[in-house]
């Protein structure tokens, strides 16, 4: 088996006083979709946040791609990465967020430009093609022109994953993308990504408060309390015989509520 | 002597001259707002900076700035600079002045214009991989400005209305203009009338033509090409 493409080795984050990850160890395999399940405040969002650079960790070690995400070497130690090394980490990296962050003074299809012709330099023509083919497979070839601000939450999301997918990451972190959407909009969303993974390969990691989903889609599903993971498996184990009492009471309250 | 009879001859006659003194007064406006403009932006975004000393010398200059007068900093840039060795005409002088201190003002308006701008638009760019430099450019500064314009409009309408200070270094602007045709002619009332009718006439203008650039502006901001 190669070496994991995401490892998090004893990670330690705080926000002041408040401990997230005390000694954090987590892998995930090339092409593996990997499910974050668990309370708000459990600090599953902040592992996407802490992949995609928007979060800095106060010890251990990740590596992505083997390489260390917030470490470089230098003089024959690692020290902490310059913004010059975390710009090419990143090439590795794509990030849907839950409130979209479209840039709301760009056409949809200059969301999705904007970063392959400033980051990569690919020209205008080249980079618009490629936007089109993203907006047909996100079933919004008719809103290129558009202003997110035309556009319903499942559009923008649409238009987030778009965008995301154009710098070409390999690996998707999804940070859940659907927990802002009105219920009957959750679904079109939730399509892209069936079709997305149907069709490519993809190393993706998604935090989701959608059970059915996660059990559908994923090669693993980990759940999260306290910054620690409780307990992980594949979706048949964790969703129909949970061993530790805090998942069940966690998917009781939650499958309850949603049946 | 009658000096509450206005004289329509002589009005006429000293008009022409207000009017081209009135060119150096809005010449400066002009200059002095886009080097202040520029000034600003230069603090706003170094008083972002990552270094802590850059922020606080920054922090201290534009409170020097803001602190000390208007007047003070002209006669300093005028006849201290010399000393020296730059030795600046009165016009260079007054827009740097008038640059200076207004771009220190127009740092905190362009500072909190930034500061409105979303955190989720700054972690979109960054996970867009997009530069310092690009996000900025492209992503920060083009949804800040529209909220700059009213700040930025009263700043500039009211340094346009400090320029008469620019006298004091010998600048023939409308109001030296003003009183060098009054001691000529021992009338006073027709020039400064003249003058104060003129600042008003162009402080209104300018203001309800800021409003229309604020109303006309894309809400969400622009981008460029």
């Amino acid at each position: 088996m190669n070496a994991p493409i995401i490892e998090f080795k004893n990670v330690k984050k705080c926000f002041g006083d408040t401990v997230i990850f005390r000694d954090f160890n987590f892998k995930v395999e090339e092409n593996e979709i990997v499910s974050i399940i668990g309370p708000s405040g459990s600090g599953k969002s902040t592992l996407l946040r802490i992949l995609m650079t928007l979060e800095g960790i106060d010890g251990g070690y990740i590596n992505v791609a083997g390489e260390s995400l917030w470490h470089m070497p230098w003089q024959g130690q690692y020290v902490p990465a310059n913004s010059k090394h975390l710009h090419k980490m990143r090439h590795h990296l794509g990030m849907v967020f839950q409130h979209f962050n479209l840039f709301p003074h760009m056409t949809v299809k200059r969301n999705i430009t904007e970063a392959p012709m400033r980051v990569k330099g690919i020209s205008r023509e080249e980079a618009e093609a490629s936007a089109e083919k993203l907006l047909k497979l996100v079933g919004l070839s008719d809103k290129a022109n558009n202003y997110p601000n035309d556009l319903s939450g499942g559009q923008k999301q649409r238009v987030g994953i778009a965008r995301a997918l154009a710098m070409k990451p390999s690996i998707l972190l999804l940070d859940e993308i659907t927990s802002a959407l009105d219920p009957e909009l959750v679904d079109e969303v939730l399509d892209v990504i069936r079709n997305l993974v149907k069709e490519d390969n993809f190393t993706m990691l998604l935090v989701t408060h959608e059970m059915y989903f996660a059990r559908e889609i994923s090669d693993r599903v980990c759940f999260f309390d306290n910054g620690a993971i409780v307990e992980e498996g594949p979706p048949e184990m964790i969703f129909t015989q949970p061993k530790e009492e805090r998942t069940k009471a966690f998917l009781n309250a939650y499958l309850g509520n949603n049946s | 002597m009658n000096g509450f009879q206005w004289d329509w001859a002589f009005t006429w006659e000293v008009l022409p001259m207000i009017l081209s003194a009135a060119k150096v007064t809005l010449l400066a406006t002009l200059l002095g707002s886009i080097f202040a403009i520029f000034m600003g932006l230069v603090f706003a975004l170094l008083r972002r900076s990552n270094s802590r000393v850059l922020r606080t010398s920054v922090y201290w200059i534009v409170e020097f700035i803001r602190s000390t007068p208007l007047l003070v900093q002209i006669f300093f840039l005028y006849y201290v600079m010399p000393e020296f060795g730059i030795s600046l005409s009165p016009l260079a002088t007054g827009v740097f002045a008038l640059g200076l201190h207004y771009g220190a003002y127009l740092s905190e308006v362009f500072r909190s214009g930034i500061d409105g701008i979303e955190k989720g638009q700054w972690e979109a760019a960054r996970a867009l991989n997009l530069s310092l430099i690009d996000t900025y450019k492209d992503i920060v500064l083009p949804q800040a400005i529209r909220p700059m314009i009213p700040a930025t409009g009263n700043y500039i309408i009211a340094m346009f209305k400090e320029t008469p200070q620019l006298s004091a270094i010998t600048l023939l602007e409308m109001l030296q203009i003003a009183k060098i045709i009054g001691s000529e002619n021992f009338r006073y009332l027709e020039p400064f009338t003249l003058v104060g009718i003129l600042y008003l006439v162009f402080s209104v203008a300018a203001a309800y033509g800021i409003h229309q650039v604020e109303r006309r502006f894309p809400k969400e901001g622009f981008s460029l090409k």
